[in-house]
């Protein structure tokens, strides 16, 4: 099937003065998606939302909104809306009042704006709350009103700022569900901006990992997470073991390398290597196993310390009093702190980067 | 325990309770007496219960002097509002350290004495003051204007000493802004003047009458300024207060003024009140 294209930026760059901010940065947007912008603060993915909902003017570059060159229209007269960090909402109106204001403005003709504001506040379960100010209700709440002030104008695109950045961790997750949804109800495209990895991996159909106004990588969650292509973004997305290493042998597709003074491991792969490569490989410690008998292969460690996080628990396994090794198991119950270790790993899971 | 602790608060709000009840509840309840008693012609008082102070304030001549005071009064806080609220606008989009300096130039000129820095104003005003003199050097006027001795002089003053009351609320109110909320009317399809009117003039209506407040009532009875300034010609309600005491000597009929005033203050708070305002941004009423 033929996805199309509902925001388009091509070659878009932004500049703050003297500091760039954004670089030169193309993005197709299919219709439908759950997108996440995904960076550290100050990587431009909030600059990035703005442009496209026109807040921000792009210094160079092009917008697209459904084919059309938005590059020049103004922000109110686009078919985007956004939901802000702080959720934005205007104090001195009720529920319904902030729901109908965009409308309102639209001058849409006052039964459809009830029926339209009636149907979102059915969506979002704010039932029962339109008569009340934005300060008596609570954090999710506030939030839901946000959503339902964005999606009642039947926007082509959806952009929400780190929605829900603050938010309980329990709101957050319930949260996370709605919004998944809410999107997939209304068939919308929603554009989220975030700093949270947790929330992007799973929230998203695809993830933009932005660094220092640029993406880093464009995929999937299962592919950013899996097979990195960068080492920022392996740091950057759930947990890694960042490790130098040299290729010593290539035969066929099997990379032999050596890491952690002269040990060896045999990785297969599909990417081109020469011979006496600089490498970099990550390994996920959920990839890593620690085992109490010696196996064939194995790398002796000693277990310097352990946190416990319910679900499973993250062992820190010293190599060679020069390297620490993550490792998450999901059973404590063999391990205990200065035990030695003999370590073996997922190969299938493990990334070689070049330098 | 808990007793010890009740004496112990009352101990440490002992010096604040003895202030309040000498020095502001005890003449209150004195001036609230006198209202009610007869005056000699030597200036004396006699007591003698009356409601004949009270019934003169409404006299024509009394009455004339209240209008003119609450029209000055109004004009005064109507020019603050229209020098403060484009003010608090424009500086809403600078930086701290801008907002910052100029609020501090801004209550810079308080630290002198209000009464010295209103003498200031003959030096400019005058008939062969500083502006006098310049317009007609710079030949734009031929004979000087009279500035002040009238009621442009008293609104200057007024409004000069007074507008610091009417900035600093109505600044604070424009600056809690947030810019993601224009943000929010503008992605809403609101245009420039849909935003000033249904989202930053709703916000900060409270501001606006906050400073109102601060600036109408001390206007009322700012009697320095219309003495100095006014040269005695025209006169407010605090100069018939003052004059009362002072000249004429009938505290009686000063008091009920007094009182009239007061409770004229307290309905305009109950009014501010009602629109939602908090007592806490009036600060110490």
């Amino acid at each position: 099937m033929e996805k199309n294209v509902i925001v388009k930026l091509s070659n878009v760059t932004k500049k703050f003065d003297d500091t760039t901010v954004i670089k030169d940065f193309s993005l197709d947007i299919y219709e439908g998606e759950f997108i996440t912008l995904l960076g550290a603060s100050g990587c431009g993915k909030t600059t990035v939302l703005k442009i496209i909902s026109g807040l921000e003017d792009a210094t160079t570059g092009k917008v697209f909104i459904a084919n059309k060159d938005v590059t020049n229209v103004d922000a109110t007269k686009r078919e985007v809306n956004t939901i802000f960090q702080n959720f934005a909402l205007f104090p001195k109106m009720t529920v319904f009042e902030n729901i109908s204001f965009g409308l309102q403005m639209k001058k849409v003709p006052k039964p459809e704006i009830e029926q339209r504001v009636k149907k979102v506040i059915d969506l979002v379960k704010l039932k029962g709350f339109e008569n009340r100010y934005p300060h008596e209700l609570s954090g999710g709440q506030q939030q839901r009103v946000a959503i339902a002030r964005g999606v009642v104008m039947n926007p082509k695109v959806l952009l929400l700022d780190e929605s829900l950045c603050s938010l309980d961790l329990k709101l957050k997750k319930n949260m996370q569900v709605e919004l998944k949804r809410i999107q997939k109800e209304l068939g919308i495209t929603f554009i989220y901006v975030t700093h949270a990895q947790d929330e992007a991996l799973s929230m998203s159909d695809r993830i933009a990992i932005m660094n220092q106004g640029v993406i880093e990588q464009l995929g999937t969650p299962q592919e950013v997470y899996s097979h990195p292509k960068s080492v920022f973004v392996a740091d950057f997305i759930g947990e890694a073991n960042i490790l130098d290493a040299e290729v010593v042998n290539i035969k066929d597709n099997i990379l032999t390398l050596s890491f952690m003074n002269n040990k060896e491991i045999s990785i297969k792969t599909n990417k081109s290597f020469n011979k006496n490569d600089l490498v970099k490989i990550i390994i996920r410690p959920e990839d890593v196993f620690p085992q109490i008998k010696e196996v064939k292969n194995s790398i002796h460690g000693k277990i310097i310390d352990s946190t416990y996080s319910g679900y499973n628990t993250k062992l820190y396994i010293n190599i060679d009093d020069q390297y620490t090794l993550k490792s998450t198991i999901s059973d404590i119950n063999d391990f205990k702190d200065g035990q030695d270790v003999y370590i073996t790993f997922d190969k299938e899971d493990i990334e070689v980067l070049k330098k | 325990m808990k007793e010890n602790n009740k004496a112990f608060k009352l101990l440490f709000l002992l010096p604040v309770i003895v202030y309040t009840l000498l020095l502001i509840l005890l003449p209150l309840v004195y001036v609230l007496f006198l209202s009610f008693c007869k005056s000699d012609s030597y200036g004396g008082i006699v007591y003698e219960f009356t409601l004949s102070n009270y019934l003169n304030i409404f006299d024509s001549t009394y009455l004339n002097i209240f209008f003119k005071s609450v029209s000055i009064a109004l004009i005064t806080t109507f020019i603050c509002i229209l020098i403060s609220y484009p003010f608090a606008i424009i500086l809403r989009k600078r930086n701290i350290h801008i907002k910052n300096l100029i609020t501090k130039l801004i209550m810079l000129p308080f630290l002198t004495n209000s009464l010295i820095r209103t003498y200031g104003w003959i030096i400019l005003l005058r008939k062969s003051g500083i502006i006098n003199s310049g317009l007609i050097g710079m030949g734009i006027i031929k004979t000087p204007m009279s500035l002040m001795y009238n009621r442009f002089g008293i609104i200057v003053g007024m409004v000069y000493t007074l507008l610091p009351f009417m900035l600093l609320p109505i600044c604070s109110s424009v600056f809690e802004i947030d810019n993601n909320i224009i943000d929010a009317a503008k992605d809403l399809g609101a245009s420039k003047l849909q935003i000033f009117f249904k989202i930053i003039l709703p916000q900060t209506i409270s501001g606006v009458f906050n400073g109102s407040l601060m600036v109408f009532i001390p206007a009322i009875g700012f009697f320095f300024i219309t003495d100095i300034l006014g040269g005695g010609k025209i006169m407010i309600i605090g100069n018939l207060i003052k004059n009362q005491f002072l000249t004429a000597r009938n505290w009686p009929f000063g008091s009920a003024i007094a009182i009239f005033l007061i409770i004229i203050t307290f309905l305009l708070v109950k009014l501010y009140r009602k629109l939602g305002g908090k007592l806490d941004d009036l600060g110490g009423f």
